[in-house]
This record gives C-alpha cells, structure tokens and sequence, in this order.
C-alpha cells in the first residue's frame, strides 16, 4: 500500500479517545491528546503485544502483554527507553482518517527519526506535521 | 492420602515452538491475565526451567493467594510444574505438546494435588476451579497465541519490532506461514522484570480489547 491509505473514522474516537486497527500489514493507535490526534504503531517492540489494549491513563499506554509502559507525547518506553513506537503520518479529510504507511523514499532520511503528524479534529487536508 | 485430579486438552493452529514460548514467558501472567494475577516474581532461571513467586485469585476462591511455582521442560514436548501453594497444598502438573502437522499442537494439562483421604470429596470442586481456571486463562492465551504467529510470521524480532515497520518503508504483501518458529529457552527478559519482579500497574482499566475490525476493502 502506497500513499495515504484510510485506517478509521472520527467518529470511532468518541467512546474512547482511540481505537486500533490492522490496516494491511500495519497495526495502528489511533487517539485523541489534546485535541489533536495522532497514530502510532500498535506493536510493542518487546514481544509484538497491543500496546493501546488498555484506555490510556494520565499519558501513558500500557501494553497488555508486559505491561510496558510508553510516553503518550513521545511514543518512547518509560520502562525500556530504546523502545519507541513509530508514528503514522496523518490526513483528516472529511471525518475519514487516513496514514501514510510507507513513507517516499526521498523523504525517509529526513522523517526516519522525527515525530510527526499532529492533526486538529475536523481538519481536512494533510496533518500538521511536528518540528 | 487421596488425590485430586483433572485433565484438559485443546488443539490448536500453532506451532509447538510458539506454545512453549507462551507457558516459559512468565511475566505475562501479570499482563496478559492481568484479571486473575497480581504479582510474579522471577527468583531463579535456567535455560529449561523457573523458579517463581506469584499471586493470584482463584475462580471460586474470592482471595489473593500466593504460590512458588517451578516448571522444567523436561523435553520439547513436555513441560512439568510444581506450585507449591498455602497449607503445605501442593499441586503437580504436566503439560504435553503434541505436534499436529505442520503447524499445529495439541496440549494436554494433567494436573494433581495430594489431600488426606476425608478430603476426597473436594474432587469435584477441584476439578471446577481447575476447569474453570484452564479456560479463561486458555482464552486469554489463544488471542495473545494468535496475535504472536501473526506478528511472527510477518517478519517480527524480540526487542526489535517489524523493520518495515520501524524504518517506514514497504512491508511483505502477507505473512509468511513457512517462517519456522523454534523453541528458544529461556525467555530474554527485561532487566527491570527480571530482577524486581512485576506488578499490575493500575487498580482499574478499561479494556478496549485486540483493536476494530479490518475496514472492507
């Protein structure tokens, strides 16, 4: 799968503030932090457990599995700090939400290791990117 | 004395490697059975065996209780263990692990317990405890089982993650069911686990489970 690819629906972060999906070979968080939403890998680097199984709490996602514990801001491990979840780049266009799974080659060197893709709910157009 | 007995047997599609790796990690009882245990202990390891402190509340036993427990794989194919519990009870256990083709496995728990002969009459609540107890554990393993030949089979590494993943670039079209799944014991650990033992992390949760439904295509 090329380009953004549709992974969810605003209206499925209501109940929670986030939900996960497998979109083709891909696992992906989907939550709601301060009124942005953001989408990070839903594999722990661990063993490969579902680190969004449990509603976050006061920042923090814990994976079922272990119980590892990652930074909702950062996506990094407070238990195993080389442990960081990738973040999805976002689109939010007309309540559908859609993440860039494979990124184009000539952008890789540059976003490899940033964070990225912070998006105001209802936004339409490509998500507002981190610096 | 008069002994206790049940024996429980399911078959699955997952390699023998794979059911093994899920009975020798045993920091995941805190997680992923985080309803029924609250605490476990690493006290000594070996390449084919444990030894462990944990608690944990009991269908029909509405009490914390702790156990040591040691298991040994005696072969690839059968694991024993020995869960030395309160009032001198202690209850033995074997597990088979029988290769069904290519990529199944079917386990049999066999599990005894040693009581003075007056207590004979607890066989049928033994037999519901440990009933109980084998399949709401056996359903919260099948989903984590399911979810690790998945991940497994499309490439992943302990400690690691997926390189497509992790490096943002294009992945496999699907899993690759040939991937062997080898017995490597013991578990790696996490230093912090391994030393400190584990506890659940919060009183409450609310779950959301394995994640939606894959969107139609």
């Amino acid at each position: 799968m090329t380009g953004f690819v549709k992974i969810g629906y605003l209206r499925e972060l209501e109940e929670a503030g986030q939900f996960s999906r497998w979109v083709g070979n891909h696992d992906i968080l989907v939550f709601r932090q301060d009124g942005a939403i953001r989408a990070f890998s839903n594999i722990c680097p661990h063993f490969g457990g579902p680190v969004g199984y449990h509603q976050m709490q006061d920042g923090t996602f814990t994976c079922l599995w272990h119980n590892l514990q990652f930074d909702t801001a950062t996506g990094r491990c407070r238990n195993v700090p080389k442990f960081k979840l990738r973040e999805y780049r976002l689109k939010i266009i007309a309540g559908d939400i859609y993440a860039l799974l494979v990124e184009p080659p000539d952008d890789l060197p540059a976003r490899r290791d940033r964070d990225l893709a912070v998006a105001e709910p209802q936004q339409s157009g490509e998500a507002k990117t981190a610096s | 004395m008069t002994e206790l007995r049940s024996t429980f047997s399911e078959e699955v599609p997952f390699p023998t490697g794979l059911m093994i790796w899920n009975y020798f990690d045993h920091e995941h009882v805190v997680g992923t059975h985080f309803a029924h245990y609250h605490r476990i202990r690493i006290l000594a390891e070996g390449d084919n065996w444990c030894f462990s402190q944990r608690s944990a509340t009991l269908p029909l036993i509405p009490i914390r209780m702790w156990a040591t427990q040691f298991s040994c794989l005696i072969s690839e194919n059968h694991m024993r263990s020995f869960h030395f519990g309160p009032f001198g009870l202690l209850l033995e256990q074997d597990f088979h692990f029988e290769n069904v083709g290519q990529q199944g496995c079917r386990v049999t728990v066999d599990s005894r317990m040693q009581v003075p002969r007056v207590l004979c009459w607890l066989q049928p609540f033994f037999y519901g405890v440990m009933r109980r107890w084998f399949y709401s554990v056996w359903d919260e393993d099948m989903e984590m089982r399911e979810r690790r030949l998945k991940v497994w089979q499309l490439g992943f590494r302990d400690f690691v993650g997926l390189d497509y993943v992790n490096n943002k670039t294009a992945g496999p079209d699907r899993p690759d069911p040939e991937r062997p799944y080898p017995i490597r014991l013991p578990v790696p650990k996490i230093t912090e686990i391994a030393h400190g033992g584990i506890a659940r992390p919060f009183r409450t949760s609310k779950t959301l489970g394995y994640g939606l439904p894959e969107l139609p295509e």
